[in-house]
């Protein structure tokens, strides 16, 4: 079952993810995921980011502050690797590319403007209603595939908004059968005030404050499709 | 103030007080006990031939060596008022028993068995010794 | 008729694999200072890791993935760093224990200076690990492994009191001289040595390495449940042997050479000779085994290729990371620091570790997106989570212990 065919979760499903060569060699782990602002509200996940600019951050940010001290003289040692997603060619419990291992992992071009990073950006941001209300923070993003065949960005169609840490859920929140029962219950009560909000009810998007502002309340959360079976 | 105290507290020699003199001297006896009862198990099942290759000599090796560090553990603290009359027999004690050892290793190594069986009775004569001083330490407390 | 006897080879290779340093010294300095009063630890361990083992082999038949491959996924790549950096640190503490226990296992046949003999074994360790085939290596070293029966025959041979025995045993009697204190720190040294954090990693980076399926998951279960718990007998058999030749004495183990003596005594020249082979076989085997769970971990959380599956130019960081380790390991070796002096430390931190290894392991075997239809049941829950519990008070419990006994003296 490739999720790549339907609706999925950016940090449930593609974050973290061991990526696998055609051979089935190992790769790298996907970092964080390479958001394109396509103007007219459309956010679009183009690529996956790999490497230490992505990667450390989220440990901790006086972590990565530490490391961007510690040299400057090269230009890009602030910019990730990317692995373009029309070369993966699908997303099962890992992702597996199209080509070879070789050669796979590019230097991301610095200075576009339009470019965002899923982690580094857009999670955590503060999530603000009708009313100035606070309605959380981004916990994760909904994405489906775009209706054109040659098109392989995924489309943002909505967010997962809650109190607490992104990945705090452990998934729990994802997939109703999941043991320990103790666990998931502990986790769900937790995170009793999430919802969904779509894309198109997003009003404003600040980068730089790291807020968004929507029109609505939250909706109710679903689920991004079946759970597939091992080894699909 | 703590400067003081860590540097009055960390001089040399050692001089722990009567509760931490006990303790220390009890541990030495015990360990010396221990390591005489290895060399001398050790000791008479090589001259009945049970061991391969150098075991003997190495266990020997350890178990001697383990006996130095114990009575030189107690040898090298100051002992406090109270324990001053016991002292020279304990640190003669477990001297004599470490210098046993060694005479039980050196025997074993040459492959003396007659000199191996004389040390094997001084080491057993050592242990009665060392029992003695462990009930004396216990009767002190 | 092949599938018997690759049933009963994997039985018999874990039962020879079971067995480290950690359980050679630990067993034996228990058994001559608390007779058999502290059995029931080792069964408890024994269970417990049999319970993850399975959850951790069933991931890897199932997903084709190792459990800390699936860690950083799971719970995130800080969750992931703190549990990579705390099994490092151990797995590698236990690196050097296993490696100083060869070079003191081969002391004792040849006198020469353990200090000495670390970087050949430490070369031998590598040169396996760079070179063997995984199956071979865990084959071999677990049948040669097998020669610890020897401390099963002996004791049978020293014909101790049985009864007296089981009664230690099902009272677990505090022998009067000895504090509950001390009595504590060695239950919980006890059950860090019986259940290794590296060894469940391990397993199921093995069966990775090894192409397991849903078709070996049967073979799998009868390893751990039948393997496992005989291997756990060898344990109880070096504490007996101890406690029926040394207690007795008053003698407190704490050289190799002192685990060893009931089996001289019971046994003779080749009894020990087997035992011997027996010390090498097991500290090697879990050299080995240490020593690519360094490398497993590391390259798990980074996503690098890892494993002797692939050539070795295909997976440069992580036999990188082998060569560093033993390296390393070498060095720490060869500043003289005493061997059973390094390996009740790593057990005692071993403990510690536990609660960092074992919740993974419960949550990724319970993820039905990696699992399918062979998800945890409820008795894999139930069990799960009572030993979750025990471990997180053994590993509370392990370093105030430690620090109130002056590590058991």
């Amino acid at each position: 079952m490739n999720r790549l065919d339907g609706p999925l979760d950016g940090l449930l499903h593609l974050m973290d993810r061991q990526v696998v060569d055609d051979e089935g060699l190992l790769v790298c782990k996907c970092d964080d995921l390479e958001l394109t602002d396509r103007g007219d509200g459309g956010l679009m996940v183009t690529a996956l980011l790999i490497g230490v600019p992505v990667w450390l951050p989220r440990l901790h940010a006086w972590v990565y502050g530490g490391w961007r001290r510690l040299g400057d003289a090269r230009s890009d040692r602030q910019q990730p690797y990317r692995i373009d997603l029309a070369d993966v060619e699908r997303v099962t419990q890992e992702i597996r590319l199209r080509r070879g291992r070789a050669g796979a992992l590019e230097r991301q071009r610095s200075g576009d403007a339009s470019v965002r990073r899923l982690v580094g950006d857009l999670l955590g941001a503060q999530v603000l209603g009708p009313g100035e209300e606070h309605l959380g923070k981004v916990l994760d993003v909904r994405l489906e595939p775009t209706r054109e065949p040659n098109d392989h960005a995924l489309v943002l169609s909505g967010l997962l908004v809650g109190r607490g840490r992104p990945g705090s859920y452990l998934g729990y929140d994802r997939s109703e059968e999941h043991g320990p029962w103790i666990v998931g219950t502990i986790v769900r009560r937790l995170h009793r005030h999430s919802g969904m909000v779509a894309v198109s009810h997003i009003s404003e998007l600040d980068w730089d404050r790291h807020r968004v502002t929507v029109r609505t309340g939250l909706g109710p959360l679903t689920h991004s499709g079946a759970s597939g079976g091992a080894q699909c | 103030m703590v400067a003081v105290v860590v540097a009055v507290s960390g001089c040399r020699p050692s001089a722990p007080d009567a509760k931490g003199w006990q303790s220390s001297a009890e541990q030495a006896v015990s360990d010396m006990v221990s390591e005489v009862a290895t060399s001398r198990l050790t000791v008479r099942q090589a001259l009945r031939h049970r061991f391969v290759g150098r075991y003997e000599v190495v266990t020997l090796t350890y178990a001697e060596e383990a006996a130095r560090k114990a009575a030189d553990g107690v040898s090298s603290l100051q002992p406090p008022p109270s324990a001053r009359p016991g002292y020279d027999e304990l640190t003669a004690g477990l001297t004599d028993a470490a210098d046993a050892i060694s005479r039980a290793r050196v025997a074993v190594t040459d492959r003396d068995a007659q000199t191996a069986r004389t040390s094997a009775s001084a080491l057993t004569r050592e242990l009665a010794r060392l029992h003695r001083l462990q009930d004396r330490l216990r009767a002190a407390r | 008729m092949k599938k018997v006897f690759a049933v009963a080879l994997g039985i018999l290779t874990a039962i020879g694999g079971f067995v480290d340093i950690g359980d050679l010294v630990t067993n034996a300095q228990v058994g001559a200072r608390f007779g058999l009063s502290l059995a029931w630890v080792v069964i408890v361990g024994v269970v417990g890791i049999c319970v993850f083992a399975e959850m951790s082999g069933r991931v890897a038949a199932v997903s084709g993935r190792a459990v800390f491959d699936l860690v950083r996924e799971r719970l995130g790549p800080r969750v992931g760093m703190v549990n990579l950096f705390g099994s490092m640190a151990v797995t590698l503490l236990t690196f050097v224990a296993e490696i100083g226990g060869v070079a003191l296992s081969l002391e004792l046949v040849s006198s020469v200076n353990e200090v000495l003999l670390v970087p050949f074994v430490a070369f031998l360790v590598w040169a396996v690990l760079w070179r063997a085939r995984f199956s071979v290596m865990e084959n071999v070293l677990g049948l040669l492994g097998l020669s610890l029966v020897v401390f099963v025959v002996a004791l049978w041979k020293l014909g101790p009191d049985w009864s007296q025995l089981a009664h230690q045993w099902v009272t677990a009697a505090k022998p009067g001289d000895e504090t509950w204190w001390t009595w504590s720190y060695y239950a919980v040294a006890l059950f860090g040595a019986a259940m290794t954090p590296y060894e469940v990693f391990f397993f199921s980076s093995g069966g990775v390495e090894e192409k397991w399926t849903t078709e070996e998951m049967g073979t799998m279960r009868t390893n751990v449940f039948v393997g496992f718990p005989l291997g756990g007998i060898l344990s109880l058999a070096i504490a007996g042997c101890a406690g029926v030749a040394l207690g007795p004495l008053s003698i407190t183990v704490d050289s190799l050479g002192q685990v060893g003596l009931p089996v001289a005594i019971a046994l003779g020249k080749l009894g020990l000779a087997v035992a011997i082979v027996g010390f090498v076989a097991a500290t090697f085997g879990a050299a080995c085994e240490t020593g690519l769970s360094a490398g497993y971990s590391i390259a798990q959380y980074f996503g690098w290729q890892w494993g002797k599956l692939v050539r070795p130019d295909a997976a440069g960081k992580f036999h990188l990371v082998l060569v560093l380790s033993t390296v390393l390991a070498t060095g720490v070796l060869m500043t003289t620091v005493d061997p059973i002096l390094v390996t009740e430390v790593s057990v005692v931190f071993s403990a510690v570790a536990l609660p960092l290894t074992y919740f993974p392991i419960l949550v990724v075997a319970n993820d039905h997106d990696y699992m399918g239809k062979h998800v945890n049941g409820r008795l894999a829950n139930s069990l799960g989570m009572f030993y979750l519990v025990v471990i997180v008070v053994a590993a509370t419990a392990a370093i105030p212990l430690m620090v109130v006994t002056g590590m058991g003296s």
